[in-house]
């Protein structure tokens, strides 16, 4: 009986030893990813390394959004005249500046 | 021995919270595609490609915020005259469930949310062009058409919301 419960704690620890392994491995890797990410590569003088290459400040948000404009209909509005002046499209011309830069490869 | 697990389980359970926490979000992938793209910049040696990369990366990133303000505006329109409606129509609340309004209003309500959420998502993409490959030309022209179909399908997604307004909108102004 003595030795029955003996092997299932050596079983157990050896379990709880592998999941410790496991564990180690797993924080390792995270440590490694952590260290290759590209948030922690910014320089002391606090400028990232595409900045420092060419040497100015990109904004991630270059366009600012327009002041949204409000809409206010009332009962005397013609809605089906209303919704045929929506037109939702992207137009080719939206890309002739980067057209523009890419043919000059 | 109770000691012994009592160790080893509060130290498992150290080594692997973290780990379980640490997992991969959009923003992980985003940041680790700006990494990539910042280091093969700097191996590009043509200071005059390097700036054409760099201004087409731009304006990637202003096209999609430029059409996006644009059909932001038409999205708002769309809503206003969907308000417009409701309360010519005394209706206070639109309930809905996977495109399955009772009701025009109620889907047309379930088509202008799935409008939004798609111009939301569309604000936040990221296009930076793949230029590890090589072929610099074909990296941005990949990003320029990824952006442009993307673009597209968030049209048709507004074209739907329209369409399911104005099939309302006939169906309560006779």
């Amino acid at each position: 009986m003595k030795n029955k419960q003996s092997f299932s704690t050596n079983k157990l620890i050896t379990f709880l030893l592998v999941v410790l392994l496991l564990g180690t491995f797993l924080s390792l890797g995270n440590l490694f990813l952590n260290k290759t990410n590209p948030q922690t590569l910014i320089n002391p003088d606090g400028k990232t390394l595409l900045q420092q290459i060419t040497n100015q400040n990109i904004s991630p948000t270059p366009t600012p959004s327009p002041t949204p404009i409000e809409y206010h209909f009332d009962k005397t509005t013609d809605l089906k005249q209303e919704i045929e002046t929506i037109n939702p499209e992207v137009k080719n011309s939206d890309f002739d500046n980067l057209n523009k830069i890419t043919n000059q490869f | 021995m109770r000691k012994v697990f009592l160790i080893l389980l509060i130290l498992t359970s150290l080594l692997i919270g973290p780990s379980v926490y640490a997992r991969t979000t959009p923003e992980d992938i985003q940041n680790q595609t700006r990494f990539n793209f910042e280091n093969n910049l700097s191996k590009i040696e043509d200071p005059k490609k390097k700036q054409l990369i760099l201004s087409a990366d731009q304006q990637l990133k202003n096209i999609n915020q430029t059409v996006c303000n644009r059909l932001e505006l038409d999205i708002n329109k769309l809503s206003a005259i969907f308000e417009e409606l409701k309360s010519r129509e005394n209706v206070t609340n639109t309930i809905v469930a996977y495109g399955q309004g009772s009701t025009p209003l109620d889907t047309a309500a379930y088509y202008l949310n799935y409008a939004a959420e798609a111009l939301a998502y569309q604000r936040a993409q990221d296009y930076t062009p793949a230029i590890g490959g090589g072929n610099l030309k074909s990296a941005i022209n990949y990003s320029s058409n990824n952006l442009k179909s993307n673009l597209g399908t968030l049209q048709n997604k507004i074209l739907r919301a329209k369409s399911e307004v104005k099939k309302a909108i006939n169906a309560y102004e006779k």
